[in-house]
Parts: C-alpha cells; sequence; structure tokens
C-alpha cells in the first residue's frame, strides 16, 4: 500500500501551490453546488483544506503506520476513512450529522484532536468538503491491522519444546550434571569462568531454606558436615523434599500466582471467604505430595468436570479455588463493567499463571505485542462467563440433606417462636389502644415538670397513672421535641406551648386532653381502615364543608396496605364524583379499582357498575377488569366487580334519587404494584367527591403509616423481648416457653454445618461477543468459546462440552503445549536462584525477557514432562547441579562481563522473603508453632507464633508486616516479589513488639540451653542464627556488649538487647 | 581495613565534613548529586520538565461534597425550586425528586469576585488564590468505585495510588519520611487500596495515619518509637549491629549494594524515629499558628499536612473523616457543620503556606469523589452526583482567581470545558513536572499509567 506519510512532502508541495493558485476563490459557497466529488477541482479542495490537516493533526494517531493506532480508525486513505474505525464511519459522503470526523472536529461526540480544537474556519472547510461527497483521491485497500500467525508462531515461546542434548563443555571436570553443561558452555562462549563451590555450612543452609523456608538445626548442619559419603548432599535434598515444611514453601510461591486471598478488596456486598484455607492448604498437600503438574494444572481449572484424581474425593472441588477465590467486584452501579473485570481477572490470572501470556492486554483491542486477537480474549472470557463462583458442600449428598432438614427445622421453630412475639407486640399495643390518651397526658406530666425544672421520675409518673413504666419511657421519647415534624398526626401535639401552659402541671390543661384524645382516635380510626372496616365522617358534612371539597379522602394505599374501606353519606348530591389521585409520587405503576362500589339508600341498593358514567378525566375506566384489561387482583385477591383505572383519574357519575351512602373498596392493582421497583413504591389516594372539586384532595405530605410508625421500630410499643414477656398473660408466657423449647431441642438436634470450600461451578453456557474496546454495550462478533489461536491452530476446535472448562484444562495441561511445562520449570527454577531463565516469569511473550539458557530451558521442560511433571525431580535435578552449589563469592574479571550474574558464573545472594524471615526468627528463638493447615489467624495477633504462610492474606487491607516486606498485593498475579529496602522495615525490627519478644524468647533459650557462661550462649546463638560458629572477633564483640551496664531506663537486658541484634542482622536476612 | 576501627557510621559523620570516600549513593541522593545511579527508589528523582509544584495537599471531603452549596451558585434552583425540568432528569444512584434551592446563600470574594457559599466565608477570602474547577465529572454515582477513581484512575482496586505513582516517579525530598502521607481520623470507605502501591513495589504505597483524637507523635507512624530501650541504648545496640553488619560485608568482598543499602537503611530509620515525631509534634507551633488553625481533627491534620510538606513530604492527603461524612443524602443543612469543621483551617494552611513561601511549591487539592444532585432525595438532601461536580485548586503553579468550565443552569452535569478526573490527573501530574503519557510503568506486558489510556492537561489553569 502507499505511505501517506511518505508522500507528505509532496502533498504539502501541492497544497502550497494551489494555495496560491487559487486562493480564497475556492472558499466561495458556490464550490459545493459546483462541484462533484468526481470534479478535478474538489480533489483540489481536498489536497488544500484536507489533507494538510489530516496529515499534521490526524495521522499520529490514525495512520497505518501510527505508533499507535488508535480507536481502530485509519484516515490514510479514502475507503479506510469511510470504512471508519470503532466507532463507525468517520465519513458519509454528503451527511455530515452521520460523519463522526465533523461531530468530532465539532467535539461533540468525539473531542479531536485531543489537543485542541481546530479553528471554526477549518472545521467548516470539513463539512464543507463532506457536503460535496467528500472527494478524496487517496487510493488503497483498507489494511486490516491483523495478526500473520505463521510468522508469529516462530517467535521462540510458540515453538514446540524439543529434546536437547547436554552442549559440550572444554571444562569437562566442572559439571555434576547435565545443567551444568548448559551453563558452563554459556559461561565459555562469554569468558566467563564459574566461582568456587560453597562451602558445606553454606550449602545446607542454602538447600534448607530453599525447600523448607527454615533455618538448618544445629544438629542437621553437624551431621551433614560429618558425612564425607559422595551422596550425603542428596540425601539432605532428599530429607528436605520429603519435609512436610517443603510444601509450606513451595505451596506459597503458588499463592503467589494465584493471587490467593482470603477476602475482597471490596467490602460493600462482598462477604470473606473464611474456608479459603482450604485451597491454601490443597497447594500445600499437592506440593508435599508431588501431584503431577498436569494433574495440579487441570484440577485448579476444571476440578468440577473431571474423574477424580486424588485420593481425597473433595480436592477437585477445593483445587478450584483458584478461580473461586477470584476477584468480586463492585457492583452497584455499572454492573456490566464490574462483570467484565472479573472475567478479566480469571483470564489475566489463568493466562499469565499457567502460560505466561498476557492475553489481558487483548481485552480492548489485539494485542499490541503477541499474536492475540482481541476474540481470542472472548474465546476464553466466554468460557468463565459460562462458570460462575460456587461455595462447594464437602460433604456427601445425605449429610447435605440432613444439615438442611436440621436447618429447616431450626428456622420453622424460631419463625413460629418470632412470630408469636411479633404478633404479642403488635397486639399488646393495640390492645393498649385505649390507654393511648393517658400515655400522653402523663407524657405532658413529665415535660412540664421538666419545664418547671423540678425533679420527675418516670417511674413515679407511671405508677401513679397506673402505666406500664417501660412503655411511657418509649412515648417519652416518641414524644419528645426532637421528634417534631416527624408525624404529621403530632403537629397538634407539638404545636401546645408548653410554656403557657407549665404552670398547670397538675392539672392537665384541656387543650392537652383535646390534643391526646384526638390522636387516639386518629391511631383508632387507622385500625379500623386497616382491618377494612368501614370509615364514616371522616371529612365532616354539613356546615363545615365546602362545596367542592372532598367528602372522603383516603388514607395513602401502598403495596403494604392495598385496599381501603370506604363509607361515605351522600345525601344531598346530585353527582359522584371519583377521583384517584397518584399519591404524591408521580404517576408510578398505580393501577387502581374501585372494588364493588354500592349505593344504598330509601331505594334500595344499587351497582355503581351497572350505572354508565358520563364522562371520565385521565385514563379511561375498565369495566370489571383492572386497568390492564386483565381481571382485577389486589393483595392477590380477585374481584368481579369493579372499575378499573390508573391514577391520576376522573369519573363522573349523575346521581339517580333515592340514595344516601355510597360503599366501595378502594384498591391498588397487583397489574401494577407487582412491577418490581416501581410497584413497590406505587401509591394513591382514593377520594369522593360530590360537586366539581374546588379544592384538591388532601395530599399526605408523608408516606410512612401512622400505624406502621406507632408499633413500629421506633414507636411507643418497640419493647424487648423480654418485656414483652413480662406484659404477657399466664397462658401466653407457657406457649412462649414451649416454643423456646422447640427451638433449643431443633438446635440440639440439627447436625452441625459442613465443610464449604470457595469452588467454581458450571452457569449458563454461551459465547460472548467481542466488545468493542472493551465496552460491554458495545458488541461485535460472536467469539467461540475455544483455546488461544497461536496455540491450537486456525483450526481448533468450539468447546462444546459445558463451559468448555474441562477442555481448556486438557489444552493447558498438555506436553505438546509449548509454554505450560517452560513456565512452570522456570517458575521453579527462579525461586532457586532468584532470576528465571526467563526473567519475566509471567511474560513470555514479546515483552518479557528472552530466556538466556533457552536450550537448557527446553532440555528441563521435556525433562519436566518426561518425569511425569514431577516438580520434585526437577529441584533434585537443579540442586544437585555444580551451578546451584556456588557460591556468592564475587569475582571481579566475570563481574566485568557479565556484572547481573545473568549466566550463573555465581550463586545470587537473595534475601528472605517475608515469611522464611519471620518463621526463621520464630524458629531460632525456640518458638515456632510448626503444626500444619487451618484456618488462618492475623499476624497481628500477638500470639501467632505460627508459619507465616497461614496468615490471613486479605486484598482489603494487607497485613502491614506483609506489605512493608514486598508481600505482593493479591489482587491480582504476582510472578515475581520486589525488594525493597527502605527504614520502615528497619523501625519494625529495631521497634516492633514483635521483634522484642522473640528477642526475649531467643535471650531465654540460650540461657536455659547454654547454662554455663556467656561464651556456650554465643556459640550456641550463632550454630542457631547463622549456621556457623562465631569468629574470634565476634565473640569478642559479643562479649564484650553482654557485659556491659544496664541502663536503668532499658526494659530489655543485654543479652535480649543482643539477641534482637542476631535476629535483625544482614547475615539473619541475606542467604548466600 | 579493621572494619571496627571505622565504623560506617563514623564514615558517613566524616563525610559530611568532606572527607568522605565510600560510593554511597543513597546518601549522595539526598544531596541530589547521583540521583539516578542510587539503589534507593525513594531518593528524588528528575522529573520530565521543570515542575511547578513539589508537594501536594489533597483535601478529601470524603461522601462527596455538593457543588452547589459550596463553590457553584445556581439561581435557577430558586426560581425552579421543587420543579424538575427535563433538563434535571439525569439518572444518579437513588430516586430524586424536584429541584432544591440551596439552603445557602452566595456571595463575591475577593478582587476576581468569584461567588462563595456563605459557609465557606474563610475560604472565600482565599478566593484569589484559588482556581474553582466547576466542570469536574467522573464515571459512577457510587462512593467505592469514585475513591478509586479519584485516588487511582479506575474504578476497581486494581492501580497504584496517584501519590503511590508520584513516590514512584519523583521519589521524595525527605528520607527520614514516609512521601506519601494519607491523614484520616478512622477511614474512608474503601480503606486502604485508596493509598495502595497495587502493582508498583511496596515502597511505594501511602502511610495511613489515623489521627482521630490528639495526635501522638510516637504512634502516627508504625513502630516510630521503641518502648524498651532509651535512645541512648538503642544507640549502642545498633552501633553493635552495623558492627556485625560491616564483618558480614566484609567477609563477602566488600562490596555488595544490597548489604550496604540495609546498613544504611538502618541507621535512616534510627534518625527517622525523631525526625518523624518532631513532625508531628504540633505543640512545636506558636500559639498564633495554633489559634490561626483552631482547633479540631480537621484543623490538626492540615497543620501536620503543611510540617509534613514543610519536611520534604511528596503527597499528603487528608480526608474528612472516618466513612463518608460529606454523604448528605438526608439533608443538605449537614454540609454546615461540615464545613465549619474545615472552612478555617483550609483558610490558614493557605495564608500559612503563603506566608512561608511554600505556597508556590505546594498544590492543594480540595474535592470529594463526585458532586451531589441539584435535585432533592428525601425532601431536602441530595444524591450522589457524577455527572458534574467541583474541585478547586490552590498554589503550586496554578492561577488564582478564577472559575474554569461550567455545569448547566441547574448544576447537575458539567456541559463547558468538562474535566474529568483523568484529565485532573494529568494536569496534577505536569505541575508536579511529569508528563501523565510517560509516566509509565510495565507490568503484565502493558505499560501501565495513572491515566490510562485518557488525560488532558487543563493547560488553561497553570499559571
Amino acid at each position: 500500500m502507499k505511505n501517506d506519510t511518505a508522500r507528505f512532502p509532496v502533498a504539502m508541495l501541492l497544497a502550497a501551490m494551489f494555495l496560491h493558485a487559487f486562493g480564497d476563490q475556492l472558499a466561495a459557497d458556490d464550490l459545493k453546488s459546483e462541484l462533484s466529488a468526481e470534479n478535478p477541482r474538489a480533489v483540489e479542495f481536498f489536497e488544500k483544506r484536507i489533507r494538510p490537516v489530516l496529515v499534521k493533526h490526524c495521522y499520529e494517531c490514525h495512520a497505518v503506520d501510527a505508533k499507535n493506532v488508535k480507536g481502530g480508525l485509519l484516515l490514510d486513505t479514502r475507503a479506510a476513512t469511510r470504512k471508519g474505525g470503532d466507532s463507525g464511519a468517520a465519513v458519509v459522503p454528503g451527511d455530515v450529522d452521520k460523519s463522526l470526523i465533523i461531530t468530532s472536529l465539532k467535539y461533540e461526540s468525539f473531542e479531536m484532536p485531543p489537543k485542541g480544537k481546530l479553528t471554526d474556519t477549518v472545521i467548516a472547510d470539513f463539512v464543507k468538503w463532506v457536503e460535496m461527497g467528500a472527494p478524496d483521491p487517496r487510493d488503497g485497500e483498507v489494511v486490516e491491522l491483523q495478526i500473520d500467525f505463521d510468522e508469529a508462531r516462530k517467535f521462540w515461546s510458540f515453538q514446540p519444546v524439543l529434546k536437547r542434548e547436554p552442549p559440550t563443555v572444554k571444562r569437562t571436570d566442572w559439571p555434576k550434571g547435565n545443567i551444568d553443561h548448559f551453563t558452563l558452555a554459556k559461561m565459555e562462549q562469554l569468558g566467563l569462568k564459574p566461582v568456587a563451590t560453597a562451602g558445606k555450612r553454606e550449602l545446607i543452609r542454602r538447600a534448607t531454606f530453599d525447600l523448607i523456608g527454615l533455618p538448618p538445626a544445629p544438629a542437621a548442619v553437624d551431621e551433614f558436615l560429618a558425612d564425607d559419603s559422595p551422596d550425603a548432599f542428596g540425601r539432605v535434598v532428599d530429607r528436605l523434599l520429603d519435609s512436610e515444611h517443603y510444601g509450606e514453601r513451595w505451596g506459597r510461591y503458588w499463592l503467589d500466582v494465584a493471587r490467593y486471598a482470603e477476602d475482597q478488596a471490596h467490602t460493600a456486598g462482598t462477604r470473606a471467604n473464611t474456608n479459603g484455607y482450604r485451597f491454601r492448604d490443597w497447594v500445600i498437600r499437592a506440593f508435599n505430595a508431588d501431584l503431577p503438574y498436569d494433574q495440579f494444572v487441570r484440577m485448579q481449572i476444571a476440578g468440577d468436570l473431571i474423574e477424580t484424581e486424588s485420593p481425597d474425593k473433595f480436592d477437585r472441588l477445593i483445587a478450584l479455588g483458584f478461580f473461586g477465590l477470584g476477584a468480586q467486584y463492585y457492583k452497584n452501579s455499572d454492573k456490566a463493567k464490574a462483570m467484565a473485570d472479573e472475567l478479566d481477572d480469571r483470564v489475566d490470572t489463568l493466562t499469565r499463571g499457567f502460560l505466561g501470556l498476557t492475553v489481558s492486554c487483548a481485552r480492548c483491542h489485539d494485542h499490541k505485542f503477541d499474536p492475540i486477537p482481541t476474540q481470542d480474549y472472548y474465546s476464553l472470557a466466554g468460557i468463565f462467563n459460562s462458570s460462575r463462583l460456587h461455595n462447594a458442600p464437602l460433604c456427601t449428598p445425605d449429610e447435605l440433606k440432613a444439615y438442611n432438614e436440621g436447618q429447616k427445622s431450626v428456622r420453622q421453630a424460631s419463625d413460629a417462636l418470632k412470630k408469636l412475639l411479633a404478633e404479642s407486640k403488635s397486639s399488646l399495643g393495640e390492645s393498649m389502644i385505649h390507654d393511648f390518651a393517658k400515655y400522653i397526658e402523663a407524657v405532658w406530666v413529665i415535660h412540664a415538670a421538666q419545664a418547671n425544672r423540678k425533679p420527675v421520675k418516670i417511674a413515679d409518673v407511671a405508677r401513679a397513672r397506673s402505666l406500664n413504666e417501660s412503655i411511657l419511657k418509649r412515648w417519652v421519647s416518641f414524644l419528645a421535641t426532637n421528634q417534631k415534624g416527624k408525624v404529621n398526626e403530632l403537629d397538634d401535639w407539638f404545636a401546645l406551648d408548653i410554656e403557657k401552659l407549665k404552670a398547670s402541671e397538675d392539672e392537665i390543661p384541656r387543650e392537652v386532653t383535646d390534643v391526646a384524645i384526638a390522636f387516639q382516635k386518629k391511631v383508632q380510626l387507622e385500625i379500623q381502615i386497616r382491618d377494612g372496616g368501614p370509615v364514616e365522617n371522616l371529612v365532616k358534612d354539613g356546615e363545615t364543608r365546602k362545596p367542592g371539597s372532598p367528602r372522603f379522602v383516603s388514607p395513602l394505599v401502598t403495596k403494604a396496605r392495598p385496599t381501603t374501606g370506604i363509607d361515605v353519606d351522600i345525601r344531598g348530591a346530585k353527582r359522584l364524583i371519583l377521583v384517584i389521585t397518584e399519591g404524591n409520587d408521580g404517576k408510578s405503576c398505580d393501577h387502581a379499582d374501585w372494588l364493588a362500589p354500592l349505593l344504598v339508600g330509601p331505594a334500595g341498593e344499587l351497582k355503581l357498575t351497572e350505572l354508565k358514567w358520563k364522562h371520565f378525566e385521565g385514563t379511561a375506566p375498565k369495566l370489571n377488569t383492572n386497568f390492564a384489561g386483565q381481571p382485577i387482583r389486589v393483595g392477590g385477591k380477585k374481584y368481579l366487580e369493579g372499575i378499573g383505572t390508573h391514577a391520576t383519574s376522573v369519573i363522573t357519575w349523575d346521581l339517580p334519587e333515592g340514595y344516601e351512602r355510597f360503599k366501595v373498596t378502594g384498591g391498588l392493582d397487583n397489574s401494577g404494584s407487582d412491577q418490581g421497583a416501581c410497584g413497590s413504591i406505587a401509591s394513591v389516594q382514593f377520594c369522593v367527591y360530590t360537586e366539581t372539586p374546588t379544592s384538591g384532595p388532601i395530599v399526605s405530605k408523608q408516606k410512612s403509616n401512622l400505624l406502621a410508625t406507632v408499633f413500629g421500630q421506633s414507636g411507643p410499643f418497640a419493647v424487648n423481648d423480654r418485656e414483652v414477656e413480662a406484659l404477657l398473660s399466664d397462658k401466653e408466657r407457657n406457649r412462649l416457653a414451649e416454643m423456646k423449647a422447640d427451638v433449643d431441642a431443633a438446635k440440639k438436634s440439627a447436625p452441625a454445618m459442613y465443610a464449604v470450600a470457595h469452588s467454581y461451578a458450571e452457569s449458563r453456557i454461551s459465547d460472548m461477543k467481542v466488545f468493542v474496546r472493551g465496552n460491554p454495550e458495545r458488541q461485535r462478533e460472536v467469539a467461540p468459546r475455544r483455546f488461544l489461536q497461536v496455540i491450537a491452530g486456525d483450526d481448533r476446535p468450539h468447546y462444546t462440552e459445558g463451559s468448555g472448562r474441562r477442555q481448556l484444562a486438557a489444552a493447558i495441561a498438555n506436553s505438546k503445549n509449548p509454554l505450560t511445562a517452560r513456565v512452570m520449570v522456570n517458575r521453579i527454577w527462579q525461586h532457586h536462584f532468584g532470576r528465571g531463565i526467563v526473567a519475566t516469569p509471567s511474560n513470555f511473550g514479546k515483552l518479557g525477557e528472552a530466556p538466556t539458557h533457552p536450550e537448557m530451558l527446553d532440555y528441563l521442560a521435556s525433562r519436566f514432562i518426561d518425569s511425569g511433571w514431577s516438580i520434585k525431580t526437577l529441584h533434585r535435578e537443579i540442586m544437585l547441579s555444580a551451578t546451584w552449589q556456588l557460591s556468592t563469592q564475587p569475582e571481579e574479571s566475570n563481574a566485568q562481563i557479565d556484572a547481573d550474574n545473568r549466566y550463573l558464573w555465581q550463586m545470587g545472594r537473595r534475601r528472605l522473603d517475608v515469611e522464611a524471615w519471620r518463621d526463621a526468627v520464630l524458629d531460632v528463638s525456640g518458638r515456632l508453632d510448626r503444626s500444619f493447615g487451618g484456618p488462618s489467624i492475623k499476624l497481628t495477633d500477638v500470639d501467632n507464633v505460627r508459619r507465616t504462610v497461614y496468615a490471613k492474606v486479605s486484598r482489603h487491607n494487607l497485613d502491614s508486616l506483609l506489605r512493608l516486606f514486598d508481600f505482593p498485593d493479591a489482587n491480582i498475579t504476582s510472578s515475581k516479589r520486589s525488594e525493597t529496602t527502605v527504614p520502615q522495615q528497619q523501625l519494625f525490627v529495631l521497634n516492633s513488639p514483635f521483634m522484642i519478644a522473640q528477642a526475649k524468647a531467643f535471650s531465654t533459650r540460650l540461657h536455659n540451653d547454654a547454662p554455663e557462661n556467656d561464651e556456650a550462649r554465643i556459640n550456641l546463638a550463632f550454630r542457631l542464627a547463622y549456621g556457623r560458629p562465631p569468629e574470634d572477633i565476634e565473640v569478642e564483640l559479643a562479649r564484650s556488649f553482654v557485659s556491659g551496664g544496664r541502663d536503668p531506663q532499658s526494659k530489655l537486658s543485654r543479652w535480649e538487647s543482643y539477641a534482637q541484634v542476631l535476629l535483625g542482622s544482614n547475615e539473619f536476612m541475606y542467604l548466600d | 581495613m579493621n572494619p571496627l576501627s571505622f565504623t560506617r557510621r563514623e564514615a558517613l559523620q566524616r563525610m559530611g565534613t568532606g572527607m568522605g570516600v565510600l560510593g554511597f549513593a543513597g546518601i549522595l541522593a539526598d544531596e541530589g548529586a547521583l540521583a539516578s545511579s542510587s539503589n534507593n527508589p525513594l531518593a528524588p528523582k528528575q522529573p520530565h520538565f521543570a515542575p511547578r509544584a513539589k508537594s501536594i495537599i489533597h483535601l478529601f471531603m470524603n461522601g462527596g461534597p455538593s457543588q452547589v452549596d459550596t463553590f457553584d451558585p445556581k439561581p435557577a434552583l430558586e426560581k425552579y425550586n421543587g420543579q424538575r425540568p427535563s433538563d434535571a432528569d439525569l439518572k444518579t444512584e437513588r430516586r430524586t425528586g424536584g429541584l432544591l434551592m440551596s439552603p445557602f446563600k452566595f456571595k463575591k470574594y475577593g478582587k476576581s469576585g468569584i461567588e462563595v457559599s456563605d459557609i465557606f466565608p474563610h475560604v472565600g477570602s482565599c478566593i484569589d488564590d484559588i482556581c474553582v474547577i466547576r466542570s469536574m465529572h467522573t464515571n459512577i454515582p457510587n462512593h467505592e468505585p469514585s475513591l478509586l477513581m479519584m485516588n487511582s484512575g479506575e474504578s476497581q482496586p486494581t492501580r497504584p495510588a496517584m501519590g503511590s505513582w508520584l513516590l514512584y516517579g519523583l521519589g521524595t525530598e525527605n528520607q527520614n519520611l514516609p512521601g506519601f502521607v494519607v491523614l484520616c481520623p478512622g477511614k474512608p470507605v474503601v480503606g486502604p487500596q485508596l493509598w495502595s502501591n497495587s502493582f508498583l513495589p511496596g515502597i511505594y504505597q501511602g502511610t495511613h495515619i489515623n489521627h482521630s483524637g490528639d495526635v501522638d507523635p510516637k504512634k502516627v507512624i508504625a513502630h516510630i518509637s521503641n518502648a524498651y530501650l532509651p535512645q541512648s541504648a538503642q544507640r549502642e545496640q545498633l552501633d553493635l549491629l552495623t558492627k556485625m553488619n560491616e564483618l558480614h560485608l566484609a567477609r563477602r568482598g566488600g562490596s555488595d549494594n544490597r548489604l550496604e543499602a540495609r546498613i544504611e537503611s538502618l541507621e535512616m530509620a534510627f534518625r527517622m524515629q525523631s525526625e518523624a515525631q518532631e513532625v508531628f509534634d504540633l505543640a512545636k507551633e506558636t500559639k498564633e499558628t495554633r489559634e490561626a488553625y483552631g482547633s479540631g481533627q480537621f484543623a490538626n491534620g492540615c497543620l501536620a499536612a503543611r510540617r509534613l510538606v514543610e519536611s520534604g513530604v511528596r503527597m499528603v492527603q487528608l480526608y474528612y473523616g472516618n466513612g463518608q461524612p460529606w454523604d448528605d443524602h438526608g439533608n443538605i443543612k449537614g454540609h454546615a457543620d461540615k464545613a465549619r469543621n474545615v472552612d478555617k483551617p483550609i483558610a490558614a494552611l493557605i495564608n500559612d503556606l503563603k506566608q512561608r513561601d511554600l505556597l508556590k511549591d505546594t498544590l492543594i487539592v480540595w474535592g470529594g469523589e463526585f458532586g451531589r444532585t441539584p435535585v432533592a432525595e428525601n425532601g431536602n438532601g441530595r444524591d450522589h452526583n457524577h455527572h458534574g461536580f467541583t474541585m478547586w485548586l490552590a498554589g503550586g503553579g496554578v492561577k488564582g482567581g478564577m472559575t474554569y468550565g461550567s455545569t448547566d443552569e441547574f448544576g447537575f452535569a458539567a456541559v463547558d470545558k468538562k474535566v474529568h478526573v483523568h484529565d485532573l490527573h494529568a494536569t496534577i501530574l505536569h505541575l508536579m513536572g511529569l508528563n501523565h503519557e510517560k509516566l509509565t510503568f510495565r507490568y503484565s506486558g502493558r505499560d501501565f499509567r495513572l491515566t490510562d489510556v485518557h488525560g488532558r492537561i487543563v493547560e488553561e489553569i497553570v499559571a
């Protein structure tokens, strides 16, 4: 294709010429009509006004040779411009509104160019250009930025693993095994010489920390030193590989990859995975058992879908914690993005963890460096989208059933108890309805006394007035000044003028009694309405009512209380006008019915449904069906007769002679109130008029209902269960006692909760579509669930078996997969040498580091597969090599060639990671609890002396010690730890209660185990802490320190202070 | 050389008098001489270009303060009070009703005459030093994602905080203090992820200091003081430790960057004990200064923030309080109490920095994770609003006495010169001398940025 950028100077030259030749003449408005796209002058317009702008402002991101093509959009050929990018066509000839280039330049859709809006003149030129049909001479095909897979597969990591023969070396006496041939060959090639082999003390210390993460015991060191046989070291390695502590060390490395944690970064809407430790323990056990790595992989991806491969049938469910403990994000808003982000967590952890590929980079666009198209990302995401998190019971179906039944009985018994208590409470309240006024008066007395600054006790007032003390207490707070405005019905109470009335403390003033009685009546009325009883004289007839004001107004009718009883005096009326208002909450799902409306009077009874209405306003009423035309249903009950409508509704009838009352039930129809959120807040009011309404219905200002307030949580009857009991009759109390006994019995006989694993399971199976730019709202073609094209080939099968996890697992745990074995071998290598053969263990792509010893990596990978994927065999081969056994001594001539020791001419000195360091501190001081597995405990617990691998790992709030010493953030998979050295770490070493406690314990241990003298203690201390006896100078330093005077302000003995020095030293923290 | 005769500490002390011979990058980095070759990842580093600000104080009004009741007056709310015109019908987290006029009055302040609500009279008096951005917007009307967005540029907990990025990019001036300090009485919602280093090395995480109650210099930083040994005894102990580490190093050829770095790090820790305690000792301030700031947690926080940036801390974030206190769903009048707690201290902070000639180097950022709706919730409250809100900047190379951008007639959505959180981040990095497109960290096969693939520098507000 043509390279427009290369033509740029010519274009500019042409543009300049045109500019000169045509000048402003070109800008004339008549150009538009005059010029068609084919017209040469139109092309000139393009060359002069459009192309230079495109080149200058757009090509940087929208040309085929741009460093980063953005938005999938190219603007460097006619065809590409018209095809457009991810968001659609950039130019639609003749259609300015549909041309994204125009709206973007105007900053109406995108804001382009991003560095600043172009001038109005330039934008006007583009508008003109599109209007004239977007003449554009730039030929050239639309270039699909496609991956050339054949070419891509030539990259080293996608090449098949080859069985490599160890190369020949010059110095044949040095190699101990095949590994050494590979490393030495490289060294000889580069002019490097391996340094001396490490001493025996160094070796056993290195081996012990390497394999079990603890220092060697002095006895083990002595034994090894005394063993002169050629396989002495091999036996040390075997002993350590057999140790139960081996899995605790190496399992932890895998947990970094698995971003293992027991909670989520978000605490809203997520629960801690308190059983997460089962996955951690399984990983440890799997390493201890040397579970073949391919099985290890299969179980973590598809344990639920494969035959049991482990002696424990539940292990395969626990192993799925690899995904089951995955990230869960905040889904309150933008749920689609959060779900997509969760899928990304699975894809990312899977591909980096097992394959060393950064497939997540292809979520928004094809991977910029590796052969991973966006479709491949969604092919994998689709597999996880067809799976779900699952808390799997670790028990037999029978045990599960028994547990559920047991819980059901407990629930039933306690529900019954709760119900009884609730009923007792509400009936208790209602049974006291006739005393309401008395309580209110009593509150008055208390208020008046307080206003007069007289001491008053609620108990005394209650006793004097024969009222219940605890209920009076609640009335006092219910009627307290700070409650003003919360309950409209109490406005009159709060309007009482305490100053004016306070003199009347002993004698209750008339106003107070009136208010008290009025309130009591209002509550009584509400109870009546609730119970569907007829309500009379709500709005008083006669002289107090102005014509046009309502005769009846119902309380707010809601889903919780869907009916209201109506019985209205209509004497003297000529018309009947039935009004339903929207209840002051908007017309949301307000389907409402007049149920069985009836006129009654001397003329007999007349169903209003038999009388044709005269007219209506608002929604058209329906006869004997609801507003939606379905059978009327209110509160779940069907009604045959009624008038269905939707608020707001006004229906008018002419009244025949001889009727005095109108009886009806107002109902909120289920067809509205069952409509989710909208229905749940539906509310209406029913009003009856007999003249054209002049005053609006009395709209209740608050939606809460009075009964709920009075008898609810904050009302005067919200007494606690114990108080309720005290108020019950003997019979009721006995009944309560029986029910309590039932609950206890049910609890006792219910089987204990079964164990649970945070596992993974099949879900609704479907392929996903590609999300354009990762945006769930813009979807493109279907991405069939299948494996990566670069590995599985162009004709790879569509996974149709469930989610496809089983097939995915088989594709990964596969000796033909070029990545799986290489990636794992490299991880193991990394933890033995501090650096992998590939220094980016989770990125074997182009941006990863190339292997320093590619043939050796292949050799080890094929050995790994041939050994039945045995990790322990691999450890053995590595540790018995001369390479691993090199000392850490520097060597200047080597350093000049290879300062970073990439070619392994020495062993790299390693800082212990936080687990090994903390465990060693505990072990040396004699306090380490070596017990295996089980629930996690916080490191901040003072008594926590367990191995660090058993500490709680939090995504929300990682333990400060762990974070301080470079433990990875468990929100994302981690391939290696960073190593930082900062003063805050040393503050921990110098000042933390943990270090002080271990220093004291270490000192005590030394005094117990070497009671004879300081010298013996110093000697033992060095052997415990460093695996060697002290040198003379160290003995001297120690003796002068421990025998020094103790500062009277010091809370540590000289020995304790010295013990802290030993534990805090570089020799303790860095491994040779 | 007999290591016992010449301890590292002595060497370093001699170095100070010009006798130093050790190639000790970490210590030289303090003078800025060898920044790039230092093996101390927190040593000051050269920015991409000359910075306008050296440090940041981010006053985080967590919970989301309302713009129309603070810095974005909207007279139309009074006119249309209670109504819900179609222009004011945007979706937020919860159900809202009609427009709610502000219960507070606005007044013009300063030469610039920018209007500020009467709950911020003291801040109003500083308005000529302040640039009010009225056209902020973000993505999601929920606290957690928006807190994460404001801090890390991503609504999931998977990215480093801005303070961590700054430490990574610029290091910090004072090696005896943490470079990124987060002050909050208690913890804001979301918690530690808001100052997480995420995939950056752990040393770049923020140091959270819970300053509820009194600021106790002995407790603000973990393990900052030794409860067992008096200072002289600890010095003696550390001298022995250093000698043993020297012996250890000498036996290994006498040169190993990492072993040396740790020896120096122990010395730094020792010095940090006194310096960090010193910086948090607010009692060292004069009575006049204490009175200017007033009392209370936020006032203490402001004063501590000034002492921290004065001592060379790169970024201080000061959260208003535990949880999400500005979240006035129920009654917007609650803003008055909170404003009362912050108004005077903020003004004192601005004036104090100015007086010490530090305001020019210190960027103050004020705002929440989002704003609030002009429409009512629960009668007198306001819901979360991501469509439009206000933040303001002061000092650190930002123009004072100006407003930038605007919201619609009712203050619901940003309409003119919109500034997304990404744009704010880009601008802040720019003021700190960093190109937000070049401050990258390679992780998981990608070069990550604070601004992801977004970010526009708001050039117009840069002085």
